[in-house]
């Protein structure tokens, strides 16, 4: 059963905006939990590793989508969160993120194109879990508009078959030779994905840019 | 001199739907047309290869919005019966077909919450006509991850993202999901029955 928090949401979203309410639905289902969680626990080792000493964390999320990430991040990383600034083209995501049970203290929504923004120093962590989703050029800049030593999360997979991926990596070795000359103390890894969710590898890496 | 297109991306239509859309709509009319297949296997001097590869099956309809001037798109499982002379006036606004006919009592009448919770839609781009819908498609690219997830096709992505368009009268066009379909229509319409 659905707790009655959950149930208040849906029946907002279906009020407000019922074309929107199996996309939300889709941008929380087992994959996504499964990939962002993976994310999460690897990310608590890494920052334990490279991380601050000290001090919180601004945290940018490209093709952040309705916040599942955000939420997660919020959740179960270990580490202090000043901001969260989820960055989606899709305007909607901001208006179905407002009914949305996320702390919006921490989380804030903004609706632009990342090729329009230079990232310069404004964030610790820059986490983008849709690299396949995008044009490599668009991915590029982000990593090249940041300064030297901001943190970098990437996620991509081998999943062709869907028609929005129009990015996707054939292998973690593949995935990789666009990245890893980017960052130091790079390091990636392969999680193979059942069957019952589309038989494929998702890729991730994390890195401190040179 | 009017401009006709079809789009055959992939193998779900042979080659022959083409060259009989082609000898169909040629032989319908009496006016100035070029006829032009946009495909992703060009073979024959009318086929213009797709300019975006990386888009798949329905979706290259709406390229074809990059082309301006008088045109007329057909899909390939459309039958022409008699002449369309007629189909070549009104460019000014995209024109459509109003699929609302066959479909009414399966989804509008019935369960207007399905319709809405679907992004379903009430019109048909079997045909086509516009004379410069460049905006269209250059809206469809601006968000484009986001329409290719919330539509099925490119009916639902026009009717829900207030695109501005006009409907083809009734008269023109039978489809066999009605249950009597007008056997006097000029246009067609097999809506994928050849699968």
């Amino acid at each position: 059963m659905i707790d009655f928090e959950n149930t208040k949401v849906l029946q907002e979203l279906i009020r407000k905006y019922p074309g929107r309410v199996l996309d939300y639905l889709n941008s929380c289902n087992e994959t996504q939990w499964l990939s962002k969680r993976w994310l999460a626990e690897k990310l608590n080792l890494y920052l334990y590793k490279h991380g601050k000493r000290d001090g919180s964390y601004n945290i940018a999320l490209l093709g952040g989508w309705y916040g599942l990430l955000a939420h997660i991040l919020i959740e179960e990383l270990g580490v202090e969160i000043e901001q969260i600034d989820s960055f989606d083209i899709d305007y909607m995501t901001k208006k179905v993120g407002k009914i949305l049970p996320l702390d919006k203290d921490i989380i804030k929504f903004h609706i632009q194109d990342i090729i329009e923004i230079n990232f310069d120093d404004s964030y610790d962590i820059i986490i983008n879990t849709s690299t396949e989703h995008m044009e490599q050029e668009i991915v590029n800049h982000t990593i090249d508009t940041a300064v030297s030593g901001t943190m970098f999360v990437l996620q991509s997979n081998n999943f062709f078959d869907l028609q929005e991926h129009i990015n996707c990596s054939e292998s973690e070795e593949e995935f990789n030779d666009r990245y890893h000359w980017h960052f130091d103390e790079y390091v990636s890894w392969t999680k193979p994905w059942p069957a019952s969710m589309g038989d494929h590898e998702r890729y991730m890496s994390f890195g401190i840019k040179k | 001199m009017y401009n006709v297109y079809c789009v055959k991306w992939g193998d779900k239509y042979n080659r022959d739907f083409v060259t009989r859309l082609k000898d169909n709509v040629e032989s319908n009319t009496t006016l100035d047309i070029k006829f032009w297949c946009y495909t992703d296997q060009p073979e024959s001097e009318y086929d213009i290869p797709v300019k975006y590869p990386y888009l798949r099956g329905v979706w290259h309809k709406l390229a074809l919005f990059e082309f301006t001037g008088p045109s007329i798109f057909f899909d390939l499982d459309v039958e022409i019966k008699k002449n369309i002379d007629f189909l070549f006036t009104d460019f000014q606004e995209l024109t459509l077909i109003d699929s609302s006919r066959w479909k009414a009592k399966r989804t509008f009448d019935k369960d207007i919450f399905r319709f809405r919770l679907y992004n379903d839609t009430r019109v048909n781009s079997s045909f086509m006509r516009w004379y410069d819908s460049r905006s269209i498609f250059k809206n469809f690219l601006s968000n484009r991850d986001t329409h290719l997830r919330l539509y099925n096709g490119i009916d639902g992505f026009i009717y829900n993202e207030n695109v501005s368009y006009r409907l083809l009268k009734d008269i023109h066009v039978a489809s066999w999901q009605q249950k009597e379909p007008d056997d006097e229509a000029p246009i067609f319409l097999w809506n994928q029955r050849y699968d």
